[in-house]
């Protein structure tokens, strides 16, 4: 049975914890190991001298814009991957990724990659087609060699992660960060998961707050995020943004105390998943009040989120995050979420943007 | 107005996202610019392509109402547009709409501007991959999405 499989087969695949993941309501902030360039660089070059000498070749790419632009939010077999995946590690080179993901990652950004690949276990057995849909397929990837204070990039990117956290480039990074999960809640055993519970409730809590503003309403429909990947990665890089004050829906300044306060919120609950040494000079950056002012939330579909295109968005000076509901891909009858967080000035680090 | 008439409807292969591990796929665009007019093939799926379609209206039509060249001189091109074709994705089916647009008479000859907005105009997640033929190479020339609609073509 699914329920009794999956935490030992995560365990063997992945050795990531699963005691974490679970539903999420502890309003608690992420807390964060000692993290940013100078550990990192250092739990990825002990990562890498763990790891064969074929191992270390896919780990490591170019820091180029190619290989930093490459990434995706559908199944390995549809878009394939480079780098070492997390089920081919041993339980020693696990340690290690480990211990390198506490460096970039708060504990929710690890609760949320491991909440993430708990529910492709779920459709692990669902996968009749062979399209990739398993906790394994998640894939470690360094773009440029890993430094105290030259620019490289952390990738970690699978069916529903993208996490890119770029270190020593001209801006604090760790954006495009995308993330999704389907199902959304699922059991293991009698614990109940919904991985992206703190984004959804934050956004749901958003949406319901300024539905009833004519501003905030988006003109057209939204099947998925706007700004996301395709197919052969984020080749689109650098994106265009909507630019004046029209067709971005309303505008913070217009928003009482209260639905102000459910903003902030819901950027933290993504600006959060990065270590805290990254996540906190963003967000400064992202709240100050002339930020703010210039910042607005745009919704369409059901506020309640509970629709397939129920669509909420926060459009900064910087900060962009996408949340999409989309009919859950294995059971259509259900739904299952997309969203996105980009920097308009320091995706990859503020590198490769022309 | 445009004028309706038979191109010959050249199936193209280029990428979509696959509609059935997620369901967005989007649209392509190849256009070969040629002596004096320009060959565009839309390859729409078909998913995409019901959501804004009323019923009855003719997907040429659609197609062609929602793609314009312009030419160097800012002039719009007249437009045949051929009939709508089965993609042969397997996977994600699709429809395929060949368009040639002419300068009119007096106009510059030299293409300039491609606006393209089927889907787009409505589904604000919708993307469109375009690409410039040259001989048997399909070259990236950018992407279509809300509120973009149009690309230069030199």
């Amino acid at each position: 049975m699914t329920k009794t499989w999956l935490p030992a087969a995560l365990a063997v695949a992945t050795g990531l914890a699963l005691a974490t993941g679970a539903r999420a309501e502890d309003p608690q902030p992420c807390s964060s190991a000692p993290g940013g360039a100078g550990p990192a660089a250092g739990a990825a070059k002990t990562f890498l001298e763990s790891l064969g000498p074929l191992q270390r070749t896919v780990t490591v790419r170019s820091y180029s814009k190619p290989a930093a632009t490459r990434w995706s939010n559908l199944p390995i077999v549809l878009a394939p991957r480079v780098g070492v995946r997390l089920g081919d590690l041993t339980p020693a080179q696990t340690t290690a990724v480990n211990a390198l993901l506490a460096t970039a990652l708060s504990h929710c950004g690890i609760e949320l990659l491991d909440g993430i690949r708990a529910a492709d276990g779920m459709l692990k057995p669902l996968d009749n087609r062979g399209i990739g849909w398993d906790p394994a397929n998640y894939f470690i990837t360094f773009i440029g060699e890993p430094s105290a204070d030259k620019p490289w990039s952390l990738k970690v990117d699978g069916h529903h992660v993208a996490y890119n956290i770029t270190f020593n480039a001209a801006r604090v990074s760790a954006t495009p960060l995308f993330d999704g999960v389907e199902p959304v809640e699922f059991k293991v055993g009698d614990r109940t998961y919904e991985p992206l519970a703190p984004q959804a409730g934050a956004m749901r809590a958003l949406a319901t707050a300024v539905a009833g503003s004519p501003a905030a309403k988006l003109e057209g429909e939204f099947r998925d995020v706007t700004r996301g990947s395709t197919p052969d990665g984020d080749t689109n890089f650098p994106i265009s943004y909507p630019t004046g004050k029209a067709g971005r829906g309303v505008s913070y300044a217009a928003l009482t105390p209260a639905q102000q306060a459910l903003v902030r919120a819901a950027m933290t609950r993504w600006v959060d998943l990065p270590n805290g040494a990254i996540s906190r000079p963003l967000m400064a950056e992202y709240a100050t009040a002339a930020a703010m002012a210039e910042t607005y939330v745009g919704v369409a579909g059901s506020p309640d989120l509970a629709k397939p295109g129920s669509y909420v968005r926060i459009d900064g000076p910087r900060i962009w995050i996408e949340f999409i509901v989309q009919p859950a891909v294995a059971d259509p009858a259900k739904v299952h979420y997309h969203t996105i967080w980009r920097d308009k000035l320091a995706d990859y680090g503020g590198a490769f943007a022309h | 107005m445009r004028r309706r008439g038979f191109l010959a409807g050249a199936i193209i292969c280029v990428p979509f996202a696959q509609a059935w591990a997620h369901a967005m796929p989007n649209s392509t665009l190849v256009v070969e610019l040629l002596q004096g007019a320009v060959r565009l093939v839309a390859r729409i799926p078909t998913s995409e392509l019901g959501a804004v379609l009323e019923r009855g209206r003719p997907a040429d039509r659609y197609v062609g109402e929602h793609a314009d060249i312009f030419g160097a001189d800012g002039r719009t091109w007249t437009a045949e547009v051929g009939p709508v074709a089965a993609s042969s994705a397997r996977e994600h089916p699709g429809v395929v709409v060949e368009l040639l647009f002419k300068p009119p008479v007096g106009a510059a000859t030299k293409a300039a501007t491609l606006r393209y907005d089927a889907v787009n105009h409505r589904v604000a997640s919708h993307y469109v991959l375009v690409y410039r033929r040259i001989g048997e190479q399909l070259v990236p020339l950018g992407r279509l999405q809300s509120p973009a609609t149009e690309l230069k073509l030199s």
